[in-house]
């Protein structure tokens, strides 16, 4: 794959063959070192081929190899030529993370951490078939559940209202269409929400270890050596079971139009057909399902907090900082040759970085830029970044969204096998309890690159600034 | 099955994020069926054989437009069924297999925290470079990826 050095942070895949723009990535020389191995660059310029693709198909130096779209890939489409891709989007749609930053420094907490990850463990249901016994909804509910996003947890008691102003779109993407939302994803829905899932999923109480920008961490309410919460969760079977019936239309559809694609995972509509129309209206319900999903577990992590360490709310001060997709297809307005446009932006793997002063950058932050949250692995640490304008004129106002993976799952389960996982993470005075010990294995920190690598590219290419850094002291996993 | 042909069976190839699961069989009934079985095998630990008795005799069904497509609604299928409905699968037998849809038939258990462990799970099924050949000579073979 032919790829151009623009600069220190930035490379091009120049257009060839069927692509319509060229590709852009953000990465350093090492990481493209490491994105050659894989089959990433190519699914980069797959997805460059794309009808209506505006301005480049862009991946963030977390990127790695997906199914059909890279992870860590950003595209937008236009609204009249272009398309919209469910494989674009992923199968967790929504996947996402949330911050709660709290009023309690390490030395409050550090004796009871045991006691917290345990109880977290306990009232946060992770791995296969765990609900909470106390939440049974019917289709209906459920419905509602699609319909209201994150409102619908806080009006059932899950959290306080004041929490949706710090979520992105408010904790509801507009256009929820329930009737687009099969039985069966209804059904797999009515039995997750409020479960964490396994994989890369997880819940962690942090300390805030380093601050990068004494502004922006003043005004997201962060210090050193305080104590924060991230959840990572998404939409669970609700999501996974619309991406997938979705994917079975479109790919009768991409047939339909004539659209020729390199994977069939890359499978599409034009973005102004009935086919398209019912996928948002399904994407949209799904990604409120998750805002709801993340609201529930924040309110189980405060009732942790205040059982476990005997406290009341106002003293713990478990207040949302934000909550970001990772995974999502939005519809925004960007500039394209110098005039404002509406695109159809699709995120798998990237997380939105709108600029400070920007109406969907919360009121309190208006002056430092949209908090961005990138978890990193369990055994090293995690950021927290703001938007920025370079990111709103380069890549549609988005930057990356993890760490990325370096090792395969069975590579990471190699290398770990007979190895005393628990007592190693331990040892670095971090607790984890997890559900599963293959999840466990397959998650060592080692098969992960280290973020503060992904966030130093992105932080030096302009399209997000680093404002502090959180390191994990207790991590519940599926 | 002819006394000469091969056995079907499978094995799991790296990709960076997910899994991928590759099948050979010598038809492709026998390819589907191990295909199921492959995907029980990464899901759960189960123990021994004869854990516990009988289970239930579920039926299976799929469609989908082409042939590939067709391997994958039928895992995605199974994985519904143990996603939504909690059950363990095992014993694969396929009924009937046209080009555009299956039935087969699965021993049905619930899953059981004290008898059963969790391995990966999964999300989906994915259509993810797919193929499903006929090999050169005798059998298929299918290649795809779940997404983990």
């Amino acid at each position: 794959m032919e790829l151009v050095r623009l600069d220190e942070h930035r490379w091009e895949i120049p257009r060839r063959g069927s692509m319509r723009v060229p590709g852009r990535i953000y990465a350093n020389e090492r990481m493209i070192g490491a994105m050659r191995e894989d089959q990433a660059l190519q699914q980069v310029a797959n997805v460059a081929a794309l009808p209506g693709i505006v301005n480049y198909s862009i991946a963030m130096p977390d990127m790695h190899w997906g199914y059909g779209f890279p992870i860590g890939g950003v595209a937008a489409f236009d609204m009249e030529s272009g398309v919209i891709s469910p494989g674009g989007v992923g199968y967790d749609i929504n996947c996402g993370v949330r911050l709660l930053r709290s009023s309690l420094k390490v030395e409050q907490v550090s004796h009871r951490m045991t006691d917290l990850v345990n109880a977290l463990f306990r009232n946060i249901p992770s791995g296969v078939g765990s609900a909470r016994r106390d939440i049974k909804l019917s289709h209906d509910e459920v419905r509602r559940v699609l319909e209201a996003g994150a409102a619908w947890a806080v009006r059932s008691g899950f959290g306080r209202p004041e929490d949706l102003e710090h979520v992105e779109a408010g904790g509801r993407i507009p256009g929820p269409d329930t009737d687009a939302v099969s039985d069966r994803a209804l059904e797999r829905g009515r039995a997750q929400l409020g479960t964490l899932g396994s994989g890369n999923h997880f819940g962690e109480i942090q300390r805030v270890a380093e601050i990068h920008d004494e502004q922006a961490a003043s005004a997201l309410g962060l210090f050193e050596g305080q104590v924060a919460v991230t959840l990572h969760s998404g939409s669970r079977g609700l999501g996974y079971q619309v991406c997938d019936d979705y994917l079975q239309v479109m790919l009768e559809a991409a047939r339909r139009y004539g659209i020729e694609l390199a994977d069939r995972q890359l499978c599409c509509a034009p973005l102004g057909s009935p086919e398209a129309k019912r996928y948002m209206g399904a994407m949209a319900a799904a990604a409120n399902f998750a805002f709801a999903n993340r609201q529930m577990m924040t309110h189980w992590v405060r009732q942790t907090f205040e059982s476990v360490l005997g406290m009341g709310p106002a003293e713990l001060g478990l207040d949302v900082v934000y909550d970001v997709c990772h995974n999502i297809a939005k519809v925004e307005t960007h500039v394209v040759g110098g005039v404002e446009k509406k695109l159809c932006v699709h995120r798998k793997g990237a997380t939105r970085a709108f600029p400070p002063g920007h109406p969907e950058t919360p009121a309190a932050y208006r002056s430092v830029g949209q908090p961005v949250l990138i978890p990193g692995d369990m055994g090293r640490y995690s950021y927290v970044l703001v938007g920025t304008m370079g990111a709103f004129r380069e890549t549609f106002g988005s930057t990356c969204h993890g760490a990325g993976r370096r090792m395969s799952r069975s590579a990471a389960a190699r290398g770990a096998r007979g190895r005393p996982i628990l007592r190693e993470l331990a040892d670095r005075g971090i607790i984890v309890r997890s559900e599963s010990r293959a999840t466990l294995l397959e998650e060592i920190p080692e098969a992960y690159k280290d973020v503060a690598e992904v966030v130093d590219v992105v932080h030096g290419a302009g399209i997000a600034r680093k404002v502090a850094r959180l390191v994990p002291m207790g991590v519940i996993k599926g | 099955m002819g006394d000469a042909a091969p056995a079907a069976s499978y094995s799991w190839f790296d990709h960076t994020a997910d899994i991928g699961l590759e099948v050979t069989a010598p038809t492709l009934e026998a390819l589907f069926e191990t295909a199921a079985t492959a995907l029980f095998d990464l899901l759960v630990e189960t123990p021994a054989a004869g854990g516990a008795s009988g289970g239930e005799k579920r039926e299976i069904r799929a469609a989908a437009g082409s042939g590939a497509e067709l391997l994958v609604r039928w895992l995605s299928e199974l994985l519904y069924l143990h996603d939504a409905e909690g059950l363990v699968l095992r014993g694969f037998e396929i009924v009937e297999l046209r080009e555009d849809r299956v039935t087969g038939r699965a021993v049905s258990e619930r899953y059981d925290p004290v008898r059963h462990r969790p391995r990966t799970q999964i999300k989906a099924v994915t259509y993810h470079q797919l193929l499903l050949q006929r090999q050169e000579g005798e059998g298929w073979k299918a290649r795809l990826v779940f997404d983990v």
